[in-house]
C-alpha cells in the first residue's frame, strides 16, 4: 500500500504543493476555532478546532511522507536495495494520514450531530480505527468511511445554509461538498491515477472556499 | 426572549461594563444582561478569569467592574468570532 503509486508521475511534487495549501488553511481554521473557544467557552468550537487540527496534522504527515519519498526517488539515491526503507517511510506517512484524517472527520461529524456525549465520539473513533486497520484494503476502507462521514457533514452544512442563506454559510457548504466529491474521486483513484489528480483539484476548491469564508467573516 | 448563545451574553456584559466606564455594579449587569444571580456569578467569574474585566471597590466598598484591554479587544473581534461560529453552525 503506497500513496506514490496512486499518483501519475507528472503530478509528483505538485500534490505536495496542494497538500501544503490544505495543511495551512486547515491549521489556520483550527487555531482560530480554538482561539474563539478560549474567548467564549463555546464547547462545539473546541471540538471543531481539534477536528481541523487533526486534519491539518494528517496533511502534514501526507506532504512530508510524499516529499521524502519523491525526493529520494528523484535523486535516485534510493535504488532497489533501499526500497524497504522508502516503504517504511511511506507506510508511516499513509497510516498517520489515514488515522489522523479519519479522527478529524469523526470530530467534525460529532460537532455536526450537536452531540454532547463524549461516549458517542469515543465509539465512532474506535469503530473507525477497527474498520480501517482490520480491512484487507485499508486505503479503500478509509476513503469509503471518509466519504460516508463527509456526506453527513456536508448535508449538515447544506441544511445550515438553507436555514441561514448567507455567503459564509454557502462557502462552508460548498467546501464540504467539494471535500465529499474529492473523497469519492480518491476512492476511485485506488485504480485510476487521473482521479488522484482530480481529487486534489477538488480539495483545492474546498480549501479555497474555506479561505473565502475566512475572508468574509473577517472583513 | 430567544435563547442567547454564550458569545452574545459575554458581549452584552462587556459592552455594558464598557458603557458604564468602570462603574458597572453586579446588580446592574444582572438586569441589563437579563441573567439570574447564579448565571451572573458564573459569567463574572469567567470574565475575571479570562481578564476581560477587573474588579474594584467603590466608596461604599461595593464591587464594581471595568473593562480591560483584553475586554476591549473581545468587543472589537466579537462580530468576526460570531460570524465564524455561525458559518460553521457552532452556536
Amino acid at each position: 500500500m503506497s500513496t506514490i503509486f496512486l499518483s501519475p508521475e507528472w503530478f509528483f511534487g505538485y500534490d505536495v504543493l496542494f497538500e501544503a495549501f490544505f495543511f495551512m488553511i486547515s491549521l489556520i481554521t483550527a487555531l482560530y476555532a480554538l482561539k474563539v473557544h478560549r474567548a467564549t467557552g463555546e464547547e462545539l468550537s473546541q471540538y471543531f478546532g481539534y477536528g481541523f487540527l487533526l486534519i491539518s496534522a494528517a496533511y502534514l504527515f501526507q506532504l512530508l511522507s510524499n516529499f521524502l519519498v519523491y525526493s529520494r526517488l528523484n535523486t535516485e539515491v534510493c535504488q532497489i536495495a533501499n526500497l524497504s526503507s522508502v516503504a517504511t517511510v511511506d507506510s508511516i506517512g499513509i497510516y498517520g494520514y489515514m488515522l489522523l484524517m479519519i479522527s478529524g472527520f469523526v470530530l467534525l461529524l460529532f460537532v455536526s450531530l450537536k452531540s454532547r456525549m463524549k461516549r458517542t465520539l469515543l465509539i465512532l473513533l474506535i469503530l473507525s480505527f477497527i474498520l480501517i486497520l482490520s480491512s484487507k484494503n485499508q486505503l479503500y476502507t478509509f476513503f469509503l468511511l471518509s466519504s460516508i462521514y463527509l456526506a453527513f457533514i456536508a448535508w449538515h452544512f447544506l441544511e445550515n445554509y438553507l436555514k441561514h442563506k448567507k455567503a459564509t454559510t454557502l462557502s462552508v457548504a460548498l467546501a464540504f461538498l467539494f471535500l465529499l466529491f474529492g473523497s469519492f474521486h480518491f476512492l476511485i483513484s485506488v485504480n485510476h491515477e487521473a482521479f488522484y489528480v482530480i481529487g486534489h483539484i477538488l480539495g483545492f476548491f474546498a480549501y479555497l472556499m474555506i479561505l473565502i469564508n475566512w475572508y468574509l467573516v473577517r472583513k | 426572549m430567544n435563547k442567547r448563545d454564550r458569545i452574545t451574553i459575554i458581549n452584552d456584559i462587556l459592552e455594558f461594563v464598557r458603557d458604564k466606564e468602570g462603574k458597572a455594579k453586579p446588580t446592574h449587569i444582572m438586569y441589563k444582561a437579563n441573567l439570574s444571580n447564579e448565571m451572573l456569578n458564573e459569567y463574572v467569574r469567567e470574565l475575571l478569569g479570562k481578564e476581560f474585566i477587573k474588579e474594584s471597590k467603590d466608596k461604599r466598598e461595593k464591587r464594581t467592574y471595568s473593562l480591560t484591554d483584553k475586554g476591549f479587544k473581545f468587543i472589537a473581534e466579537y462580530k468576526q468570532m460570531k460570524g465564524f461560529l455561525a458559518s460553521y453552525d457552532l452556536i
